[in-house]
């Protein structure tokens, strides 16, 4: 569970193992009775088809309580969040992700608020749409439906049970004695054993987002230096092959010195050689580039991204070395008196 | 009296190789009258090749006073000496020295593309060149498409396109058979007629009867200097082309372009090659 957009480290989420589960009264319960929880959510989630304005579409249902709008800042796009009484009064209704809204409603920027979509075989009335969250890996974040923990519970689950709930923890709590009270107060009041603590589980979401910080810095540091070792074995393929194409040509420098060309010819020459070299090989190369981008993308499906910076960086670079490169042994070359340039092999 | 085309006072080349200092030239005084047409002999490693490059403005003297078409040019740059090669003098060479990608055509107008004087008939001017030394067939082979003594003619037209006051030619017959050799020193020959003065190294005495002057060489001195009286042509009407410092302009951009483009697509293989590796270079930064 990974939830990058959390304003406060502190976010808790607990899950049962098999024997216990949570019903909807477990939530206030653990709110009246554990001191330093500051929001707490049940958290039920599925697949789903959904029939609206004569489309069928399949998505992410999921059901959680009122609490959930604080806990996520959630600020709608259009319409409001559910109420705390549309949640005990399982009303039916629901807020849209944009994803849902663009592929039942056709764009965007249609604003649902009012239609009513099936799910399943109830009638929900839209009542919000969710703010936009992108992509969290390769996941539509916005491809979901969000509807009242105990109407999900009550009509399209059929039973009053589910398996997280996710809590807030207050800033001037302590999250290890948190945590410990509310596996005591969940065992208690589910009738387990004390000592039955491996019931439930409580994982600390500031933890897992730390960890996953450090995976995310190490994976760029290692594709940041992959990207240096490319640009190094690049910049010495192009060194090469311009030094040896410049370097072979001493003989023709030294006979164009011998019928009157002087420096400045000879290396305006070659500059102007080694400039077309290097855009036409630098356009063909990010022609290839982004092929093998878009192919990578197709193959594994990752979210491939290609910055504009990269591009830039990548042809300025190839560019100058080339340059260096294709000028330099031309101009050592063209210093050479003719004669002795002829006489090179 | 006709004018000295070139003059030489005490002219000294020594080569410093390291710690070890040779001396090769020691003292050479010289004048070369305009028409002449002048043989440079000796043994082997007696400093002809030096003495001619250094007359060709392709090397310099250590020390010593050269004055060429009336002009000092002991105190001339690189680049001005370049200009003064590329208005006065022509250069035969031994190994025929053709840029081996370029047609017969175009290496006979090589040289225009440094001249001051835009020459816009340059191609047919080095049509006219090439027929002259019975090559006219011949204007779109490569160098390697063609003998050597049909290289060597090549190399002459390239010679002729500025319309050079001197031609030098070291060992042109070097490399040829007897036949060629003919060929060669029968153009050379019409050449000097035409009031070129010439000015050759060989080591074939059986050359000798086309000079009209020679001169030996031993261990870097003029040891004998002999001059083949009935030969003197007094023809020298030819005026000296005026000279002009050259200045480095931007208005030959268009040349530049020209002759890059040309060798691009000259040496295809090389120009892919580059390309490509460049590609792979810049590709694989992106990709990443
Ligand atoms: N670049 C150089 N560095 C050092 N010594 C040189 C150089 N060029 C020529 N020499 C020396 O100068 C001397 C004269 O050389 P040069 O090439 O002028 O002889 P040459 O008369 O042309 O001989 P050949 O008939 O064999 O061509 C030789 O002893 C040679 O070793
Ligand atoms: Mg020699």
């Amino acid at each position: 569970m990974i939830s990058p957009g959390q304003p406060q480290r502190g976010g808790i989420s607990s899950e049962t193992g098999a024997r216990l589960r949570f019903s909807p009264e477990d939530i206030e319960d653990l709110k009246e009775n554990v001191a330093g929880i500051e929001y707490a959510s049940g958290n039920i989630s599925g697949r789903v088809q959904i029939v609206a304005h004569g489309k069928n579409y399949n998505t992410r249902l999921e059901g959680v309580s009122p609490d959930y709008e604080k806990m996520r800042n959630i600020v709608p796009i259009f319409g409001r969040f559910f109420t705390k009484e549309e949640d005990s009064e399982r009303k039916r209704v629901a807020l849209l992700g944009l994803t849902v809204v663009e592929k039942i409603f056709g764009s965007k920027d249609y604003n649902p608020v009012g239609e009513f979509i099936r799910v399943g075989w109830v009638d929900f009335q839209v009542i919000g749409v969710l703010p936009q969250k992108g992509y969290s890996g390769w996941r539509d974040e916005d491809d979901k439906v969000t509807t009242p923990l105990q109407t999900t519970l009550g009509r399209l689950v059929g039973e009053p049970y589910f398996n997280t709930i996710e809590a807030q923890v207050r800033a001037d709590a302590s999250m290890e004695r948190v945590s410990e009270l509310i596996v005591r107060r969940l065992l208690f009041t589910h009738r387990f054993l004390p000592t039955q603590t491996d019931a439930v589980s409580v994982r600390n979401m500031a933890e897992i987002q730390e960890t996953m910080q450090e995976m995310s810095k190490a994976f760029s540091m290692l594709l940041g230096s992959i990207a240096f070792i490319s640009l190094l074995v690049g910049g010495i393929g192009i060194m090469n092959i311009m030094f040896v194409s410049v370097s072979e040509r001493t003989k023709e420098i030294g006979l164009r010195k011998a019928i009157g060309a002087n420096n400045s010819d000879i290396l305006f020459q070659f500059v102007i050689e080694s400039v077309f070299i290097c855009c036409a090989g630098g356009i063909i190369g990010i022609l290839f580039g982004l092929l093998a981008c878009v192919v990578v993308a197709k193959f594994t499906g990752w979210a491939t991204s290609i910055s504009y910076f990269s591009i830039a960086l990548a042809f300025c670079f190839s560019v100058l070395i080339g340059l260096i490169f294709g000028v330099w042994p031309a101009r050592k070359a063209s210093l050479l008196n003719p004669i002795e340039a002829l006489r090179r092999d | 009296m006709r004018e000295n085309i070139i003059e030489l006072k005490n002219v000294k080349k020594t080569y410093y190789l390291g710690e070890v200092n040779v001396s090769v030239l020691h003292g050479i005084d010289l004048e070369i009258a305009q028409g002449e047409f002048v043989m440079i002999m000796g043994n082997s490693g007696s400093g002809k090749s030096t003495l001619l490059n250094i007359l060709g403005l392709l090397d310099k003297a250590t020390s010593g006073y050269f004055k060429l078409a009336g002009i000092d040019v002991s105190t001339f740059k690189d680049d001005e000496l370049s200009a003064l090669r590329n208005h006065y003098l022509g250069f035969v060479f031994q190994q025929f020295h053709l840029l081996p990608k370029l047609s017969s055509l175009e290496n006979v107008a090589l040289p225009t593309i440094y001249s001051d004087i835009k020459n816009l008939h340059s191609n047919s001017l080095a049509k006219t060149l090439l027929d002259k030394v019975g090559l006219s067939d011949r204007a779109n082979h490569k160098p390697n498409q063609m003998s050597g003594g049909q290289q060597q003619r090549v190399a002459i037209a390239r010679a002729l396109i500025n319309n050079p006051i001197v031609v030098f030619a070291d060992e042109p017959t070097g490399n040829l058979d007897t036949k060629s050799s003919q060929e060669i020193m029968q153009i050379l020959k019409q050449l000097n007629d035409s009031g070129i003065t010439i000015i050759m190294v060989t080591h074939e005495p059986e050359l000798k009867k086309y000079a009209s002057r020679i001169i030996t060489l031993r261990d870097g001195l003029i040891v004998n200097d002999e001059k083949n009286t009935q030969k003197v042509i007094e023809n020298s009407d030819l005026k000296y082309k005026k000279f002009k410092k050259h200045a480095f302009s931007l208005l030959r951009f268009k040349d530049y372009c020209l002759e890059a483009g040309r060798s691009l697509i000259a040496n295809k293989m090389r120009s892919a090659l580059s390309i490509l590796g460049v590609m792979i270079g810049v590709a694989s930064l992106i990709a990443m």
